[in-house]
């Protein structure tokens, strides 16, 4: 992919996020396509979740940090959300 | 024409086929007859000259249409609940439907959403049977303002083996006759309530979702499920869930944040309702 | 008694009707909608006329669960046109969206609870096998069919086989004309992809004047009748939506052009006895100049204003019945010299007659496995 780790994403606008209180993950609601995605988290959850709001942009590092995930995994993630349109690169 | 009411919707069925009749009358015959308007217009009726004497078929039609292929005539009683079945799931979108059943006690449900051979009916049927009110063995009808589930006046639909187990475990159950050979093998439906009972229930909120799996090798094993797991399995089981757009989403977001999840493993039925009443019951306020 | 037509047309127009309504006969109406696809737009015209609340509950309760199902088809309309303009945006393609979708497009006011199940558009025609091809490498596909369908579609027919969305199952009718070539009544395509308007979505449909005469020419050029009563009420509101004097004078002259003037006074004359509409000094002007011949002023009577009549037990009757096999029998005979014809009906009866004999579903795989709840 030609996006470098340093790369910004954001949710498409028309997309709902929610945190989900365990801190399992995040689902997000795709007003485009009208599908729900989610972002799982690789992190245990008997930890208490660290994050207390839904985050507004998405980075590789922010998945690798507070979600647990490899790099490799945090990019796949990202480029897969890309693609089906639910992230855009912020500019 | 005969009339079906399910409680939440009213059905007038045109069918000639004895069996079905008979399977209505036992099924339903308790409810009184009510000067109620018709939701759905269904039919059952022969497919063709030829067919119907030679391994006779019949179509399930709603109104103009018919969503299924054409079943052997042995099958029609089962047809005609699933036919009913997805009258609901295709027309009713003012509500979440979640596939699952639905047992509730002390005014609390809880959602059993499964696949088939989970042994979901047959611990519908148990459970429905013995101290719970089956709100549905089918379909959970959400109201996505008060997160509240209500009632359908429907049986449990039980394959195979388990049509000789609830016949064990609750021998006056009221049965309507075997469908032989169906796709999914035999299949009975068994009443779980009688109409006056029926009658006194009323929406109530849900407090756990618990996927079942029966497992033969297997005493009570419980999970618990994450959020986003839950989440997922609720959202796939849904019916309408697509149709209902945003609604829908944030109806099963809201309906998780309220409720404890689990996946249990068992093999016997006792065991589960034991741990749905003390465990679960008991703890939700 | 038959539930009468002209009554529910009314009740589309006048939805301050239903507040009278019994459950009894709202049950009947909501059988009859629901099958012509007008449900959710009763939903849409009640609310517009501030009526809806007083509604009964039953009435209610079925009205308000069509128009969420209509607006998460709009919802899809809009992702999945989106998504096919910029897909043939990259190979320099402009695609027109017609009908069903152009309507929801363009927000006309008969998109509010409008049903469609597929996606048309209209390409220009040097454009075709570049737009199919590239679809089919982008996950789109096309079912296998007969070799008579084959060579129907890619001779005789005005569109290509419908193109299926792999992951979401859209179906895509792709057009490069809005009438079969077959017919030698294909109109200079030219006169409609010219008016081609720009919507807010960036999309591009048809202007209102070419909109109505495509849905006039869809309807009226046709042997299928099934969906007339909401075909009609698209019109009925297109017009009342977008015309002035202007409009008038352009469709006229657009029919004239195209040749389709029969098609035109069978619309205007079927809007007159269902909807009480007051056909204008212009559009009259140019009926007056087609002169209908005796089977034609027939043919009007006897078969085309009956067949708009829904296809449901409750509003069908004998003479409606007749009135649709005519207009199934003229649809086919305009559009097909006469060996194609008795080719294609002969094919088509053999179906019909085995269907009837051995059961419909015997040769149809289409239809989904039972359910398995």
């Amino acid at each position: 992919m030609k996006d470098s780790p340093t790369s910004r994403y954001a949710f498409n606008p028309n997309s709902e996020v929610r945190l989900l209180s365990d801190g399992s993950g995040l689902a997000i609601y795709d007003g485009y396509s009208c599908d729900t995605h989610f972002i799982h988290s690789k992190k245990d959850q008997s930890a208490l979740p660290a994050l207390s709001t839904v985050p507004q942009e998405i980075t590789p590092t922010f998945l690798v940090e507070e979600f647990g995930m490899s790099k490799l995994a945090a990019q796949h993630t990202i480029d897969l959300l890309i693609k089906q349109k639910v992230l855009g690169e912020i500019s | 024409m005969i009339d079906v009411n399910i409680g939440q919707y009213h059905f007038s069925v045109e069918s000639k086929i004895e069996a079905v009749n008979n399977a209505i009358d036992i099924i339903y015959g308790d409810v009184p007859a009510q000067d109620l308007p018709y939701d759905f217009k269904v039919r059952l009726v022969f497919e063709s000259l030829v067919r119907r004497f030679i391994k006779p078929q019949i179509s399930f039609y709603s109104d103009q249409h018919s969503p299924f292929k054409p079943l052997p005539v042995s099958q029609a009683p089962a047809l005609l609940e699933w036919g009913m079945n997805w009258c609901v799931a295709a027309h009713e979108y003012s509500k979440l439907i979640i596939h699952s059943a639905v047992l509730v006690k002390d005014g609390k449900a809880i959602l059993f959403p499964a696949l088939p051979g989970s042994g979901k009916s047959t611990l519908t049927a148990y459970l429905g049977l013995s101290s719970w009110s089956t709100y549905s063995d089918e379909m959970a009808m959400i109201d996505p303002v008060t997160l509240e589930v209500s009632p359908l006046y429907r049986p449990v639909c039980l394959k195979n083996d388990s049509i000789s187990l609830v016949k064990k475990w609750h021998p006056n159950a009221i049965f309507a006759p075997v469908c032989k050979d169906t796709q999914k093998g035999d299949v009975a439906h068994v009443k779980v309530m009688d109409w006056q009972n029926y009658t006194q229930l009323s929406p109530v909120p849900i407090v756990a979702v618990v996927f079942p799996k029966y497992d033969a090798q297997s005493d009570l094993t419980i999970f618990q499920l994450s959020d986003l797991e839950a989440f997922n399995v609720l959202s796939k089981n849904a019916f309408n869930y697509n149709v209902l757009g945003r609604n829908g989403f944030d109806t099963v977001d809201n309906i998780i944040r309220r409720t404890k999840n689990f996946e249990i493993r068992f093999n016997d039925v006792r065991e589960v309702d034991a741990f749905l009443t003390e465990d679960i019951l008991s703890a939700s306020l | 008694m038959k539930l009468s037509t002209r009554k529910l047309f009314d009740l589309l127009m006048q939805p301050q009707m239903g507040v009278n309504l019994t459950d009894k006969q709202w049950q009947d109406c909501i059988f009859v909608l629901r099958e012509s696809k007008l449900l959710a737009a009763l939903y849409h015209s009640a609310n517009k006329n501030g009526c809806y609340e007083q509604y009964s509950t039953f009435a209610k309760k079925h009205l308000v669960s069509a128009s969420i199902y209509a607006n998460r088809q709009a919802d899809q309309i809009r992702y999945e046109s989106a998504e096919l303009r910029d897909l043939l945006e990259h190979i320099n393609v402009t695609v027109i969206f017609l009908k069903g979708a152009a309507y929801t497009l363009r927000n006309s006011l008969n998109s509010h609870g409008r049903i469609c199940s597929d996606l048309d558009v209209l390409v220009n025609k040097s454009d075709l096998s570049k737009a199919e091809a590239h679809l089919k490498v982008n996950r789109w596909r096309s079912e296998p069919l007969s070799d008579y369908d084959e060579k129907y579609y890619r001779e005789w027919a005005h569109e290509i086989p419908p193109l299926i969305q792999i992951n979401r199952a859209t179906v895509v009718d792709m057009h490069h004309n809005i009438y079969p070539p077959i017919s030698g009544r294909s109109p200079l395509i030219s006169e409609f992809i010219s008016s081609k308007e720009k919507t807010q979505s960036g999309c591009f449909v048809l202007d209102p004047v070419a909109t109505v005469m495509h849905s006039i020419i869809h309807m009226f050029a046709n042997e299928d009748s099934s969906s007339w009563m909401r075909d009609l009420y698209d019109i009925y509101l297109l017009i009342e939506e977008y015309s002035d004097d202007k409009f008038w004078k352009q469709l006229s002259l657009l029919a004239k052009k195209t040749d389709f003037g029969f098609e035109f006074v069978c619309c205007m004359r079927v809007l007159e006895h269902y909807t009480g509409f007051d056909v204008p000094q212009s559009a009259d002007d140019y009926c007056q100049q087609i002169a209908l011949s005796n089977i034609q002023e027939w043919f009007i009577r006897n078969a085309v204003i009956p067949a708009v009549v829904p296809e449901h037990e409750l509003t069908l009757g004998r003479q409606q019945a007749w009135g649709k096999r005519w207009v199934y029998f003229r649809g086919h005979w305009i559009k097909m010299p006469f060996t194609v014809l008795i080719k294609h009906f002969v094919v088509k009866s053999f179906l019909s007659i085995r269907d009837k004999i051995m059961g419909k579903h015997h040769f149809d795989p289409q239809l989904p496995k039972n359910p398995n709840w």
